[in-house]
């Protein structure tokens, strides 16, 4: 098929009208440039939508035979509409922007995410996995100080070194299966550790998490929206497709589940906290993962569903009051309901879409749990609510109560632009849908979901308790001034250990190897060449007099060749010649030592 | 900035949502409790099991906070 043909006989490929319209709308003058950004994201709604379960978009090549741009299968549709969705609603939310290089950023990061979860085969989904990096990154630079540049350079950095590992994984599978198709992988060799670790730097699996809580925050107001839905969640994607039933997923998303929560309850930096939540949520992901049951591998990719959502919520509230006041701690926020009403709405949206009753993140966090319960993992399942509870304070309450109410410490804002509070309804909106009417999201899950009783009373108010017990005694804590104050500082995490411990790796070669080239120099540079040098320099006229010497008599020749000699020692210059001969000799004597 | 006023106000407020919240919550929970009485030892066991968990994880999370504040954070 030709290329014409791949890309075009069926409709384009949506990551492709993502990045096409990212790319091409820069050229163009301010109206025309946001009618080609929202053509594009609304065709690639319409395709995600419109385009059955098939495997199309193929276009072959004379080097890996197939690329196969859309595999859309009940696994991979889930992932593409909601990409779609907040692809729609984050470009609604930056559309008042003048930065072509944040929407076209997004659109392109947006299009790799896309690619990466329609991908079908291994050599497609690493081209869309650099590119989402690629993008990602000038999403994060856009940030425009000097942090965001710092953060930018290790994000980058980080993730070639995730990429190399996944490419590592990719041709030794190639190589050994012969097929370029994406297959489940097992950590039993080589090449499934190696692309484990390449999708746990995306996913941001302990330890290797520190990237996500540095770059998030520092991005813009309108990138952290679209950061929060992408990388992650395709990186979970790719789990789903390869690592189901890992056991090993289980302990790590157990880990991320409820360690960075109390990261998240004392991080001052209000985005900073919402990434350590972010964290916390894709453990449940990851946990699911790893029992890799059909209701748990439903439940991984509903809950991926509704995160990308209130998470998208979450941070676009953020973006909106950082874009207003342009602070961004809790010790320089609060009482913003005031002066954001409309904003301070979606914000207490947002947190109870996290795990409460009738919103999105109760709907398929309990399929999670009630997946670790089926396993009988009791130790999981406490930890799980544990972390179910925990999220609920860190990035509802607290964020919730942080900003827009206790204490005024804000002069006066306005509230945020029109198109951002559009963008935060569609959001807030779908979310309400999705929670309200759980069936509709069931109906698009990889797997066949038997009805589940969500909203019966003895379903409901065990939760209810859980949360309002927990905020209860989180309102006594603060009340009381129990918690540890919001100040400004580093709060060290595992990043620590290996910065830390690439400055030393770095102090002690630079030590090592630089003591090692004084001492070369000083004896092989500054004393051996020069030695050396004075004898190539006199050797040729040592022969020549030692020539001469054997000459008989004072012929005149004799005595100007023996004046010449003087001369070329003096000026260090010798004719061509003579330095002929003085290599022949040498070459010669080599020949004879070397012959015996 | 808010004045002395409408902080008592706000606050006035916020205390009355909150025990509007929980007595409703207590409301439903006798009510469910009643609703399910035929099994309700097992019921009864969830609940009070939930409530102490939701006290608990926060009590928890409050003290892991309060120790990774003075051990990891750097001002």
């Amino acid at each position: 098929m030709s290329l014409y043909n791949a890309l075009f006989g069926n409709g384009i490929p949506p990551a492709l009208i993502l990045i096409f319209s990212g790319l091409i709308a820069p050229f163009f003058e301010k109206n025309i440039k946001k009618t080609i950004y929202f053509t594009g994201a609304v065709f690639c709604l319409i395709t995600v939508f419109l385009t059955p379960n098939m495997t199309g978009w193929i276009f072959e090549n004379s080097f890996n035979g197939q690329m196969i741009f859309g595999q859309i299968d009940s696994l991979s549709r889930v992932f593409a509409i909601i990409f779609s969705i907040i692809t729609f609603a984050g470009l609604l939310f930056s559309i008042h922007s003048q930065s072509s290089l944040k929407i076209s950023s997004g659109l392109v990061y947006a299009g790799g995410g896309l690619g990466v979860v329609l991908a079908g085969d291994y050599f497609t989904l690493y081209i869309f996995w650099e590119i989402m990096a690629l993008a990602s990154t000038f999403l994060i630079l856009d940030g425009k100080t000097k942090k965001s540049a710092d953060s930018a350079t290790i994000y980058i950095f980080i993730h070639i070194l995730g990429g190399l590992f996944l490419l590592g994984g990719i041709i030794i599978q190639v190589i050994k299966s012969g097929s370029y198709q994406i297959a489940p992988m097992t950590l039993s060799n080589i090449e499934g550790s190696l692309m484990f670790i390449g999708i746990a730097v995306n996913a941001a699996v302990f330890p290797v998490h520190a990237w996500l809580k540095d770059s998030y925050p520092e991005a813009s107001p309108e990138g952290a929206v679209f950061l929060s839905a992408f990388t992650t969640k395709s990186a979970v994607y790719l789990f789903a497709r390869t690592f189901a039933g890992t056991e090993l997923l289980i302990y790590a998303g157990l880990i991320m589940a409820t360690l960075p929560l109390v990261y998240a309850l004392i991080e001052n930096d209000i985005r900073r906290s919402l990434s350590y939540c972010l964290i916390n949520q894709v453990g449940f992901m990851l946990v699911a993962i790893g029992i890799g049951t059909e209701f748990s591998i439903n439940g991984a990719a509903a809950h991926a569903f509704s995160h990308i959502l209130y998470k998208a919520l979450l941070f676009m509230t953020a973006g909106a009051v950082i874009y207003n006041t342009g602070k961004r701690t809790f010790s320089e926020l609060g009482g913003l309901y005031r002066y954001m009403p409309c904003t301070a709405l979606f914000a207490i949206i947002a947190a109870l879409s996290v795990s409460f009753p009738f919103f999105c993140g109760y709907a398929s966090k309990s399929i999670i749990i009630k997946a670790v319960e089926n396993e009988h993992m009791k130790t999981a399942w406490i930890l799980l609510e544990f972390g179910s509870a925990g999220v609920f304070i860190a990035a509802g309450a607290r964020f919730v109560y942080g900003v827009f109410f206790g204490e005024t410490k804000v002069e006066k804002c306005s509230e945020a632009p029109s198109n951002m509070i559009l963008a935060m309804f569609v959001v807030s909106a779908v979310s309400i849908i999705v929670g309200t009417s759980p069936e509709l999201l069931y109906s698009i899950l990889p797997y066949q979901m038997e009805s589940q009783t969500l909203f019966a009373p003895y379903i409901m108010i065990p939760k209810l308790e859980l949360l309002m017990f927990a905020l209860f005694t989180y309102y006594l804590f603060v009340k009381f001034s129990l918690l540890p104050k919001d100040t400004k500082g580093k709060l060290l995490d595992t990043d620590s250990i290996y910065v830390n411990a690439g400055i030393y790796f770095y102090r002690f070669f630079d030590l090592f190897l630089n003591t090692a080239n004084l001492i070369t120099d000083k004896i092989f540079i500054k004393t051996a060449v020069p030695f050396i040098s004075k004898i190539a320099q006199n050797i040729s006229v040592g022969i020549n007099r030692f020539i001469l010497f054997f000459v008989p008599g004072n012929s005149p020749g004799k005595l100007e060749a023996l004046q010449n000699m003087d001369e070329y020692e003096k000026k260090s210059v010798y004719p061509l010649g003579l330095n002929a001969a003085a290599s022949i000799i040498f070459l010669v004597i080599i020949f004879l030592i070397a012959s015996n | 900035m808010e004045t002395k006023k409408s902080k008592k106000v706000w606050i006035a407020f916020q205390g009355k949502i909150m025990v509007l919240f929980y007595l409703s919550l207590i409301g439903l929970i006798v009510s469910d409790f009643f609703i399910q009485r035929h099994h309700h030892f097992k019921i009864g066991e969830i609940y009070l099991f939930e409530a102490f968990a939701g006290i608990a994880f926060i009590v928890i999370l409050a003290f892991l906070s309060i120790i990774f504040k003075l051990l990891f954070f750097k001002t």
